[in-house]
């Protein structure tokens, strides 16, 4: 999956203490569980959003000490302008651990585990992942054009100025 | 894909080579590869560089440096000539290869002129098979969107580049 030659920046370390757990297309009842509670808890769910419907669109959860503090989750929709389908990536980071690394350390094993089931299932024509950044959130990680870890590339602006970032999988042809 | 390694290749981006620029204009002209409009003195001062086997040159490689809207960011814009008799000898490949790495550095030591990274719009019905591939590691260039048109759009950020 790396793709050593696209960026000099060296990885970021891993993150002391954080446990990550794939949940991607996994039916873990105890996961999905955790997450809906963190949502729930922290509130951070647009509103309509079912908690519960979220949950089947989990690819990972970070664990601090048992406890579930960041997420990611995706739904794949056609993008346009890249003429491909994509996994649309979101994160969610409890407030208390937004600085250890827990939403980094999802990052690398996000991605493989979207690439590794884009593999095995070649009919789904999963090209990448694509994220729409905003850039206040990110601070000085946002003005980097790659990201070192998920090779996510800046590739355009939405019209209110969040970044759009893709990542192509290493094994994706055009037909 | 393996470097050409029987090729020469000589920088020559900003660097004023009266030597590289004659022998460009000449290649240019052996060929027939400008269109009428295009002033080969001009296009000259575009060069990269140039690659040479046994002492003649064989390729040359211009940039145009542009805006890219979309990207809100300035990137270099390739193009490349090589003569038909080394085309499959991944001449083309080679000195992108090099045109990357010379206009990084070029990029490192000009931060005023703001240069963010290579930039291709693919038209080249020779470039079809490679087209399905969305990243290029020889040059890094990635799939950024395609056009209306349905060329693709293809971009390299240099490494030390931040956005604003």
């Amino acid at each position: 999956m790396a793709r050593s030659a696209k960026s000099k920046a060296p990885p970021s370390p891993p993150s002391s203490g954080i446990e990550v757990r794939p949940a991607w297309r996994r039916h873990d009842p105890a996961i999905e569980q955790d997450a809906i509670d963190f949502w729930n808890r922290l509130d951070v769910l647009p509103p309509g959003v079912k908690p519960e419907d979220r949950a089947k669109e989990l690819i990972a959860a970070a664990y601090k000490d048992g406890r579930l503090v960041s997420v990611a989750t995706a739904t794949i929709e056609y993008v346009d302008i890249l003429r491909a389908r994509f996994a649309v990536l979101r994160g969610a980071t409890d407030p208390e651990y937004r600085r250890s690394g827990a939403q980094l350390a999802l990052a690398v094993p996000s991605r493989q585990i979207l690439e590794e089931w884009a593999k095995a299932h070649p009919e789904e024509k999963l090209a990448g992942g694509i994220a729409f950044v905003e850039t206040a959130e990110w601070g000085p990680f946002a003005r980097l054009p790659v990201w070192p870890e998920s090779e996510l590339t800046l590739i355009g602006y939405m019209p209110d100025g969040r970044q759009i970032r893709a990542a192509w999988f290493d094994h994706f042809r055009f037909d | 894909m393996p470097p050409a390694e029987d090729l020469e290749i000589r920088p020559g981006w900003r660097a004023g080579d009266a030597q590289l620029e004659a022998d460009a204009i000449a290649f240019w002209q052996r060929l027939g590869l400008l269109p009428a409009h295009v002033d080969p003195q001009a296009r000259a001062k575009e060069i990269v560089l140039g690659a040479y086997r046994e002492g003649r040159l064989v390729g040359v490689m211009t940039a145009i440096v542009g805006p890219l809207d979309f990207l809100r960011a300035r990137f270099a814009f390739l193009r490349t000539a090589v003569d038909p008799e080394l085309r499959r000898g991944h001449a083309a490949a080679t000195m992108a290869y090099h045109a990357r790495e010379l206009l990084e550095r070029w990029s490192v030591e000009h931060p005023e002129e703001k240069l963010a990274g290579l930039g291709a719009a693919l038209e080249s019905r020779q470039l079809q098979d490679i087209a399905k591939e969305p990243y290029w590691p020889g040059t890094r260039l990635m799939l950024a969107r395609f056009l209306p048109d349905g060329r693709q759009v293809r971009v390299s950020w240099f490494s030390h580049y931040r956005v604003d």
